[in-house]
């Protein structure tokens, strides 16, 4: 009877596991080819932050200079004070006025991180915890967001906690892939909202590195107009640039162009994400397994992003 | 229009009107008095196109609402009989009417629940 018992028990277990897998199998809700795509697409945004920050930086600073190259060539001291203080408040606004971008910059770069652990071939427990930090991290980024600028975003980090360990390595894919797919679907209004502020805000670098270089270059010429009377003019203590201030007023514009390129390519590179991430939306919900235009587009968007970061290195150079 | 296109219109007109200020307040055949409120006006300018710049179009109107009103009281001081300041007040003439055409489709736009 004992026996009997034993291998009764044994068959259970055999057509419960085989039920099991037969499941979760086909629960698998994305193929190989769609997990790869979006990896794909988390790997090309992956550094995409830090790029755009720079041109915003840039611009402040740009201000700041062509402030002092404006102030340079005033000739009454409450003019030049009120120039100098309008220039230090217009340098906080545009650290203001950026705020929003750089935190959604954030929110992106816990989204591209968590695509990637999510997408990765060796599910384990160390992953499984990380991507449950990284959950919670870009919940709490979008909470910050929302509260900071007033709007209502949904959080969608905590899908990735849902991934629960198992000794069935099928079944752990299967959920995995289904989180995946909650979460890229969650993500996709947020993702509008984000790039949406980061476009904005970089066109509003655009069109104040412009106002900058247009400022340094009409000082340039300016200074250069009246370089000759530069003795006489000091004893009547108007300040004309020397020689070394023509050379940095140079630098400031190289600096100014690229920056303005930055800003430009950033600003592409928003758009094509957005555009892309729609189409991986749209990708992870079809069931057919064509990948083909998602991955030219996540290349084209890589190779923005790459521009991007390039240009910025020139800018530290 | 748009309201995006009409700010940057907007942006535009203060452009023009800010370096010809520029110019003006170097050149010595003003009085003092004179190149002392051209830089006035030139800090002015350059102010308001930085807050176009980074404001949101339906935020600060109030603020740009008031640099028009500056704007529009400097150009009434302004010597008409001098050749020089007569082109200064017309293209601070020309930027004020952008910024009152900014101002009203940004209202408009922002009452009708657009934006």
């Amino acid at each position: 009877m004992f026996k009997k018992s034993r291998i009764w028990n044994n068959l259970a277990l055999i057509f419960f596991l085989l039920v099991t897998v037969t499941i979760s199998s086909s629960c698998a809700v994305l193929t190989e080819n769609q997990i790869k795509a979006v990896n794909q697409f988390a790997k090309a945004t992956e550094n995409f932050g830090p790029v755009p920050s720079n041109a915003i930086k840039a611009w402040a600073e740009l201000q700041i200079e062509a402030s002092a190259a404006e102030v340079a060539s005033m000739q009454d001291e409450q003019a030049m004070w009120n120039h100098i203080e309008t220039s230090f408040n217009t340098y906080q606004k545009i650290l203001d006025r950026s705020e929003r971008a750089i935190k959604s910059f954030e929110v992106l770069d816990l989204y591209s991180r968590l695509l990637l652990q999510l997408t990765s071939d060796h599910y384990t427990d160390g992953l499984n915890a990380k991507s449950k930090d990284l959950g919670e991290s870009l919940d709490s980024a979008i909470e910050y967001y929302n509260s900071r600028f007033g709007t209502s975003l949904s959080g969608f980090g905590g899908y990735a906690a849902g991934i629960l360990r198992s000794s069935f390595g099928l079944y752990i894919r299967a959920k995995q892939t289904e989180v995946l797919r909650r979460v890229v679907e969650e993500a996709d209004p947020a993702i509008d909202e984000l790039t949406q502020a980061i476009i904005k805000t970089l066109t509003a670098v655009e069109l104040g590195i412009d106002k900058e270089v247009d400022t340094l270059q009409k000082e340039i010429k300016a200074a250069l107009k009246y370089a000759p009377t530069i003795k006489t003019e000091l004893s009547t203590r108007k300040i004309i640039p020397d020689f070394a201030s023509y050379m940095r007023y140079f630098e400031l514009l190289q600096r100014g162009r690229r920056a303005d390129q930055i800003a430009s390519s950033a600003k592409t590179a928003a758009q094509q994400y957005r555009e892309t991430h729609h189409l991986l939306l749209e990708n992870t919900r079809s069931k057919t397994d064509n990948v083909e235009d998602l991955l030219s587009m996540v290349m084209r968007l890589k190779q923005e992003v790459d521009a991007g970061i390039k240009l910025k290195k020139s800018i530290n150079d | 229009m748009s309201i995006d296109e009409t700010k940057i219109l907007a942006i535009k007109a203060v452009r023009t009107a800010r370096n010809e200020v520029r110019d003006a307040r170097l050149n010595e055949a003003f009085s003092n008095l004179t190149r002392q409120q051209l830089e006035e006006l030139y800090t002015t300018l350059d102010k308001l196109e930085d807050d176009l710049i980074l404001s949101e179009v339906d935020e600060g109107l109030d603020e740009i609402e008031r640099s028009v009103s500056k704007i529009e009281d400097i150009n009434k001081e302004i010597d008409k009989e001098n050749k020089q300041l007569e082109y200064i007040a017309k293209v601070l003439d020309v930027a004020a009417k952008s910024l009152r055409l900014l101002i009203k489709v940004a209202s408009t736009a922002s009452s009708s629940g657009v934006i």
